[in-house]
């Protein structure tokens, strides 16, 4: 998948990772609305539906009236990618942390517990993504939430 | 503007005998598509991290503790447990895992026939796997895009059984005679009747346009996309009708 080739070029259009510290990680927040993006995850709990936003957070949707679903508000969770959900408890990643959020009052959820520290890094290149990319660095206390356009010097990363 | 009045009017039926059916059962599970990587059995949450499968137990709710890892492989993008195990869809195949102690996962057998980092569930003891050949960096073996179907009745002995062509598959869903297969290429969802659980056979498709997953929450299916849901009640499975889309742009 990464290669390094012989010719690199110097100036290169590609995609730059975007960074947070883990103490910036940490900032949960139960916000507004936030419109949906790059919606991955789905999970369904009572008449809630919870939609994972890539690496920022998950909408929270109620559906109990199926003919009209109303948003009920987002969950900032930075580098969030899977969740699960059992006896008003939503488990989910936060970089590399897991946290246990109480969702039995849905408009006030709240973090219970953070296990710190307990996953691994896993982005490693933007996904549907074919190009020059600056290789992602996990060193120095910084997590990788997302990915923007830049111009690269000298690349060392390419898929 | 008669046949938009009659359409109204089938609509304002349609809620009126939609409010006895509304999704308001209390359940304490949560119910997952079939793109995860945590999921839930009994006290114990089964979690993908990077290279390991991870067993957290969580009969204290509030206080999860890391009972056990074991090494998989990298590029695991889905788990689904079936039974007393669990099925991992891998970047080079299908894992199977025994969690009979529950703590104590034993790397049973992997199904190295295919590569893609595409979905798997679990059915009538076959397992059902999309392998998408676009999907970029997941290993682009496959020559076209199918539906995989393993029979999986001995665990200890997967067989490849059956492979049925798709364009652009992702998730997936399943319940009693029916697969329901998110198809991209097809914009929209595929409908299999698979009451010959090996033999997958199209009946007919679900519009909708870049469709990624399905929850099947019975009598109603929500299927969702990159920027927005919607919902169908697929009470009667080839008569599947539009209940309403959800957008937040």
């Amino acid at each position: 998948m990464m290669s390094c080739g012989k010719e690199i070029p110097l100036m290169v259009k590609g995609q730059k990772p975007i960074y947070m510290s883990l103490s910036e990680l940490q900032n949960f927040q139960q916000v507004a609305p936030q419109p949906i993006q790059n919606s991955g995850k789905s999970l369904l709990y009572n008449q809630y539906l919870f939609l994972s936003e890539l690496n920022k957070g998950i909408h929270i949707i109620d559906i109990s009236d199926t003919l009209h679903p109303v948003k009920i508000s987002f969950l900032q969770i930075p580098g969030n990618k899977d969740m699960s959900a059992q006896d008003n408890r939503l488990y989910a990643d936060n970089g590399p942390d897991l946290i246990v959020l109480d969702i039995s009052e849905i408009h006030t959820v709240q973090i219970v517990t953070r296990i710190k520290n307990t996953f691994l890094p896993s982005e490693y290149a933007p996904t549907d993504y074919s190009g020059y990319f600056e290789c992602a660095d996990y060193s120095n206390g910084k997590w990788l939430v997302g990915w923007q356009e830049s111009e690269l010097s000298n690349p060392k990363c390419k898929k | 503007m008669k046949k938009i009045i009659l359409f109204s009017f089938i609509i304002a039926i349609f809620s009126c005998s939609k409010q006895s059916a509304n999704l308001s059962n209390e359940n304490t599970k949560g119910k997952n598509g079939s793109l995860t990587r945590f999921a839930i059995k009994d006290n114990f949450m089964y979690a993908i991290d990077l290279n390991y499968l991870k067993v957290y137990d969580i009969s204290n709710q509030d206080e999860p503790i890391l009972r056990n890892k074991i090494k998989v492989d990298y590029g695991i993008e889905t788990i689904s447990i079936y039974g007393n195990y669990v099925y991992l869809g891998a970047v080079d195949g299908v894992y199977i895992i025994d969690i009979k102690n529950p703590s104590s996962p034993v790397e049973l057998e992997k199904i190295e026939h295919h590569v893609s980092c595409d979905p798997v569930i679990v059915l009538h003891n076959r397992a059902y796997s999309t392998q998408r050949t676009n999907a970029i960096g997941c290993g682009n073996i496959w020559t076209q895009s199918v539906l995989a179907v393993y029979d999986v009745v001995d665990p200890q002995k997967p067989t490849l059984i059956n492979s049925i062509s798709m364009e652009q598959p992702y998730g997936l869903a399943g319940e009693n005679n029916w697969l329901f297969v998110c198809d991209e290429g097809k914009n929209g969802v595929v409908i299999f009747d698979i009451s010959d659980p090996s033999n997958p056979v199209e009946k007919g498709l679900i519009e909708m346009e870049q469709p990624r997953d399905i929850i099947l929450t019975y009598p109603y299916m929500i299927i969702s996309s990159k920027t927005s849901f919607k919902i169908f009640n697929y009470s009667n499975v080839l008569q599947t009708t539009y209940v309403s889309t959800f957008e937040l742009n």
